[in-house]
């Protein structure tokens, strides 16, 4: 299993979502990827919809 | 030339949502990082929203905690997703994953947020198919759903009012009118809302508030309107509540402002404080839930000095923005374990096999 070109070791859901709420992850895309859900979440905080 | 609609007037609240990937089960599939098991279908939560759905991405991740798969189709990237749905077993092929949905979940996946380009016949095309799957699947019936449209796709403002209102529930005098300004239901103030949704949005990620508004008094013009819009008695108030229901329970939230735009407008002079509600109110908030076969929804109602006057339910309700103002997590909490729960239950009794 590849991500970025590097070999990564499958994990369980559980153990991953660990990992993001404790902002301790290892992949750098999946690191991309919490940085930006930071940013969405702060940004979306003002819009009110229903 | 017509005037603008009363509702359009004023309206500065743009809000842009790009589709982008925000969804955590989606992200660690797509990059090879969950253990795929033996092939089999999984069983799953599918939910059918917009990428910039801020409570479901985190739902997302809620669920992985508990490990509940959950797959999404959201409207704003769905026109080049690999899809495959069965008729004939009720599971789904979504990009390389072969899924069962157990439990489904639509809100906010809106036709207007497809990315096409509107006027055209492959814009049309690509609407008015997936608006007649998405509908399909919001309402198949070998899956369990959230708020099942079945019952809900017809609770629109009006119907909400009187129903309501057979529960025992004050509501404010209402006209529906394309003539504002000679329409005064309970005296000469009042509000004017739209009869449809709170956003617009004209062209895809692009979204327009159409906010609740003091009907001005000095206005009398004949000309009718482009479209009929809700005039509503004000009733002076002490304060508002937001009350959540999530599969049967109550979470209420008092809501302090001092316009009815406020709420878009200035969100963080809005004073949002957990509360209670009394056990009468509640208990006709939760027969009316029982009533429209809602699980999760967001009650708005005023309190005024000596009642608490019904508003509307929002059954695409967001729950973040009042959570982020009350410093808590107490729905989204509510919201998870409700879902898990549910998901558990079905499964147990054989819906996922």
């Amino acid at each position: 299993m590849r991500a970025l070109g590097k070999e990564v070791t499958a994990m369980s859901l559980e153990e991953l979502a660990a990992q993001l709420r404790r902002g301790e992850i290892e992949d750098r895309a999946l690191a991309e990827y919490a940085a930006e859900y930071v940013t969405a979440g702060k940004c979306f905080r003002s819009k009110k919809d229903d | 030339m017509k005037p603008t609609p009363l509702l359009l007037q004023g309206q500065n609240y743009l809000f842009r949502s790009p589709p982008k990937t925000l969804d955590f089960q989606e992200q660690v599939h797509r990059m090879g990082m969950v253990d795929e098991g033996d092939g089999s279908p999984v069983p799953c939560v599918l939910v059918l929203a917009r990428s910039a759905d801020m409570e479901m991405n985190e739902l997302s991740i809620a669920l992985a905690e508990r490990g509940v798969r959950m797959a999404r189709i959201d409207a704003d990237r769905c026109t080049d997703l690999p899809l495959t749905i069965y008729t004939d077993a009720p599971l789904v092929e979504l990009d390389r994953w072969l899924l069962r949905p157990v439990l489904v979940w639509r809100r906010h996946f809106e036709l207007s947020a497809l990315p096409v380009e509107p006027g055209t016949l492959a814009g049309s095309y690509a609407v008015d198919q997936w608006g007649a799957v998405s509908n399909w699947l919001a309402t198949r019936g070998d899956w369990a759903h959230v708020n099942p449209a079945r019952s809900t796709a017809h609770l629109d403002r009006l119907t909400q009012l009187s129903d309501a209102a057979s529960f025992g529930l004050t509501v404010p005098r209402t006209a529906v009118t394309t003539r504002p300004g000679r329409t005064r239901p309970g005296g000469a103030h009042c509000i004017v809302k739209t009869s449809g949704r709170h956003l617009l949005e004209p062209r895809p990620g692009v979204q327009h508030g159409l906010f609740p508004r003091p009907l001005e008094t000095s206005r009398s013009s004949d000309a009718p309107e482009s479209a009929p819009v809700i005039v509503q008695q004000y009733l002076a108030s002490e304060t508002e509540l937001r009350v959540f229901v999530v599969g049967g329970r109550c979470i209420a939230y008092q809501v302090d402002k001092l316009d009815p735009a406020q709420l878009w407008v200035d969100p963080d002079a809005v004073r949002v404080t957990p509360t209670t509600v009394p056990d009468t109110v509640s208990a006709k908030l939760l027969a009316l839930a029982r009533y429209w076969r809602v699980e999760v929804a967001a009650f708005d109602l005023l309190v005024t000095a000596k009642d608490h006057v019904f508003l509307e339910v929002n059954v695409n309700c967001d729950w973040r923005w009042f959570e982020h103002r009350a410093e808590d997590t107490l729905v989204s909490d509510a919201v998870h374990d409700w879902v898990a729960q549910r998901f558990k239950e079905l499964l147990g009794a054989g819906k996922g096999r």
